[in-house]
């Protein structure tokens, strides 16, 4: 039994090796979550303005259009949960922290990262970047396991060869404030929206209401704590999205969202659906539900005068 | 826990480790050791799950013994139906109350009748059909004096839940595998190579070719209406593929896996799209549970003898029983019965036993003649697993149409790697027919530098190719 155990090593040593090699470099690789960190361990102390959130906020909140120091820690697919994990993880560095924006999404209060299937594999930055939360399935613990094994030789492979990976990786922009833009826009906005609502929709748990409904309440009381103010925005969507929505369910969160809101807190805490706002025409939009550069600009700064607002 | 997760690479070698560890005198030290890990291995889904097993178990145990020791014919017979009625109770209620439930409200919905029945809100214990079905042999073979009870509480209790079977077989028999636990095990490099390599073939089959083939199938499926007749015929051949490799692939990895702790479990699949006719394709399709039902059903109401029409009720009975059994859902009886009137020919014709041989035994490449019974064979159970992938009977019935409407919608995009993998896995199938699994003996003859070259890759494309655990399909029955 002791040749059979050493001669499999041996056999897979090779093999081992070359999957640890990738773990730890696909790890020393900077990407949107280790350059985030990064700014907000250095400058959490002076953050005035807090964005967090899903893409909805990271593609549609350009800091660099707001008053004060503002940051946006939002980042694709990201929950209730997490939102609530990274304010607790910064709770002590926030000192100046005056206003928190988190954006409603129409499957907000009904989604949980773990079952979505296109963004699970980012639970494994929230551990290795954050060291917040330990999944029990090792897969989302690991840079490589996570992931197609495919994808992990492309990242690779555009490293050595000098072509980004990630398109939100932060060396793309000047001025890194948390903000990044879609690449491209969609050729077909109308039939990209319908897809798109069918997509969000499969992630859709209504057993999951409660649990959201616990995150908000956290936060609600984490603004309290730091006396600060407290944004949930819906964003702007285009009609190809909204029309297509099963309109129940957002509907529902919005009557949620108003209830909870018009609760009497020791800070402002307020809910602004700007869903269906007429303001934004199809050239804000990259596609049926993310803002382009000139449309974040637009809510931006829509946003900067409703946080100057008393 | 599932065999392609990386929780299963860390719980195998670490379990092997401590097996083989102990000395090999000490059988029931290794039970116990293999037990505990099996036990632990069926926690990992659900534990509260741990505990309907144990019942199970103990159950089946105790009518065991008592069917044994019991003198009186009458006595003998109450404890044996009081198990079956048990087990096959737990199943109804985890596996078909709902749909007896919405059956029912259905047939009386059809004569205005609404009635305000609930169905349950469960969810189904993974491995039930399977284990019941170990048990039912156990207390069936016991009933018919085949075999003794067993005493030995552990060693009864490892034959239900031994892990490489436990979730989705081979259903053994005890008169198979209980002499196994009780006997000495002596650790066998070149039995433990062996189970190494087909572990890896099963890998390969279930990562490279099932989960690739299921990114099409999925889609293909589920937009069916919106695709033209050539992506739709794909479509059923691709899910041919896909449970095939899904299946068998979970077979190998449990044989293999068996095999390094020195068992051998029953063979679940010899080359099943290599056979000639319908009988030949269920004589090598999910082998155990074919024979299973021969030996528990189709032979107590009397097999193939009597008259004609008995042999065709027969006939029907365990395709019918074959497709109820893989899920509560018509799609499934369907299926069966499908398979059943595919069978009728053989059997009517007598000619369900004309090959038992296997396909080109003597030659390379098979006769013009018999790649015509092949591709007919293949082709009539492909159109039969449109109705077992299905969620539905309309869906089924709407893919078929979209099949026969020659429309030319929209057209799936098949890439050329997956085509060059599924020829190139059919072609490894084909030259290795002759053994209990593809790679077996055809490495045999190559130099060493080139075997573990293969091992290499085959392991390069599993990883290449692995992401998300993707669940066995059979995992659902």
């Amino acid at each position: 039994m002791k040749l059979f155990i050493y001669r499999v090593l041996v056999f897979l040593l090779p093999v081992l090796t070359l999957l640890l090699v990738m773990e730890l470099y696909i790890r020393s690789l900077p990407n949107e979550y280790t350059a985030k960190k990064e700014y907000m361990d250095m400058h959490a102390p002076q953050v005035e303005t807090l964005i967090l959130g899903n893409s909805h906020a990271l593609n549609g909140i350009n800091p660099a259009y707001m008053d004060g120091h503002a940051y946006n820690l939002a980042f694709a697919g990201q929950t209730l949960k997490y939102d609530w994990e990274l304010l607790q993880y910064y709770d002590s560095s926030l000192t100046h922290l005056k206003n928190i924006i988190i954006p409603i999404s129409y499957f907000s209060l009904y989604n949980n990262l773990e079952s979505n299937s296109t963004n699970k594999f980012r639970l494994k930055y929230y551990k290795i970047n954050f060291g917040i939360l330990r999944h029990e399935n090792i897969l989302y613990n690991l840079e490589i396991a996570s992931v197609r094994f495919s994808k992990n030789v492309t990242t690779i492979q555009q490293q050595v060869f000098g072509t980004t990976a990630d398109a939100h990786a932060p060396g793309k922009r000047e001025e890194y404030l948390g903000w990044s833009t879609r690449n491209s826009t969609v050729e077909d906005i109308e039939k990209e929206g319908k897809e798109k609502v069918a997509r969000h929709e499969r992630y859709i748990r209504p057993e999951e209401l409660a649990s959201n409904m616990h995150y908000l309440d956290n936060i609600i009381s984490f603004a309290e704590q730091h006396k600060c103010k407290l944004y949930f925005i819906t964003t702007p969507h285009y009609a190809s999205y909204y029309r297509n929505m099963e309109t129940d369910y957002f509907t529902r969160a919005r009557h949620i969202m108003d209830s909870i809101c018009s609760l009497p807190y020791s800070t402002q805490v307020r809910y602004i659906d700007m869903m269906k706002d007429s303001r934004f025409t199809k050239s804000d939009f990259v596609n049926s539900d993310h803002l382009s550069v000139s449309g974040a600009a637009r809510l931006s700064s829509i946003l900067n005068g409703l946080l100057r607002e008393p | 826990m599932i065999f392609n997760s990386l929780a299963f690479l860390v719980f195998l070698p670490v379990v092997f480790t401590i097996y083989w560890l102990l000395k090999t005198d000490r059988i029931r030290a290794q039970n116990i050791v293999l037990l505990a890990a099996s036990l632990y291995f069926y926690a990992c889904w659900d534990w509260r799950f741990l505990f309907l097993l144990l019942f199970s178990i103990c159950l089946d145990y105790y009518t065991g013994i008592k069917i044994d020791s019991s003198t009186s014919t009458r006595m003998r017979k109450t404890w044996m139906v009081i198990s079956i009625g048990v087990n096959l109770g737990f199943l109804m209620v985890f596996k078909y109350y709902n749909f007896f439930i919405d059956s029912f409200k259905d047939a009386l919905a059809a004569v205005g009748y609404h009635p305000n029945i609930q169905t349950l809100q469960l969810i189904l214990p993974v491995g039930i059909s399977f284990y019941t079905f170990h048990g039912l042999s156990y207390i069936l073979d016991i009933y018919y004096k085949r075999i003794r009870s067993e005493r030995n509480f552990i060693d009864y209790a490892l034959f239900v839940s031994f892990f490489p079977l436990l979730v989705a077989g081979p259903i053994e028999r005890a008169t198979h595998l209980l002499p196994q636990i009780k006997k000495r095990r002596q650790f066998d490099y070149a039995k433990a190579i062996d189970g190494l390599r087909q572990i890896l073939w099963g890998f390969f089959k279930k990562v490279v070719i099932a989960d690739n083939c299921a990114l099409y199938v999925n889609d293909i499926f589920s937009n069916h209406s919106s695709y033209g007749t050539v992506s739709l015929i794909l479509g059923a051949i691709l899910f041919a593929v896909q449970i095939y490799c899904d299946f068998s692939g979970y077979s190998d990895i449990a044989l293999g896996t068996a095999r390094l702790f020195g068992f051998e479990l029953l063979r679940n699949f010899s080359f099943p799209y290599f056979s000639r006719n319908i009988a030949e394709f269920w004589r090598r399709w999910h082998i155990s549970l074919s024979s299973w039902f021969r030996d528990y059903v189709y032979i107590p109401l009397g097999g193939s003898k009597g008259g004609l029409l008995k042999k065709v009720r027969n006939t029907f009975v365990i395709f019918l029983v074959s497709g109820f059994w893989h899920g509560a859902n018509w799609t499934f009886i369907i299926w069966g019965g499908l398979n059943a009137v595919y069978y009728l020919p053989s059997l009517l014709l007598n000619q369900n036993r004309k090959y038992t041989d296997i396909v080109a035994e003597h030659t390379m490449l098979p006769s013009l003649k018999e790649l015509g019974h092949m591709a007919l064979t293949f082709t009539l159970t492909t159109i039969a697993w449109i109705f077992f992938r299905a969620d539905n009977l309309n869906q089924a019935l709407e893919y078929l149409g979209g099949i026969f409407s020659f429309r030319q919608s929209e057209t799936v995009t098949v890439s050329h790697l997956l085509y060059l993998l599924i020829g190139l896995f059919f072609i490894t199938e084909w030259m290795g027919r002759k053994s209990n699994y593809a790679l077996e003996h055809i490495l045999q003859r190559w130099p060493r530098v080139a075997r573990l070259t293969l091992y290499y890759l085959l392991i390069i494309l599993i990883c290449w190719f692995a992401g998300e655990e993707q669940e066995f399909i059979y995992f659902q029955f």
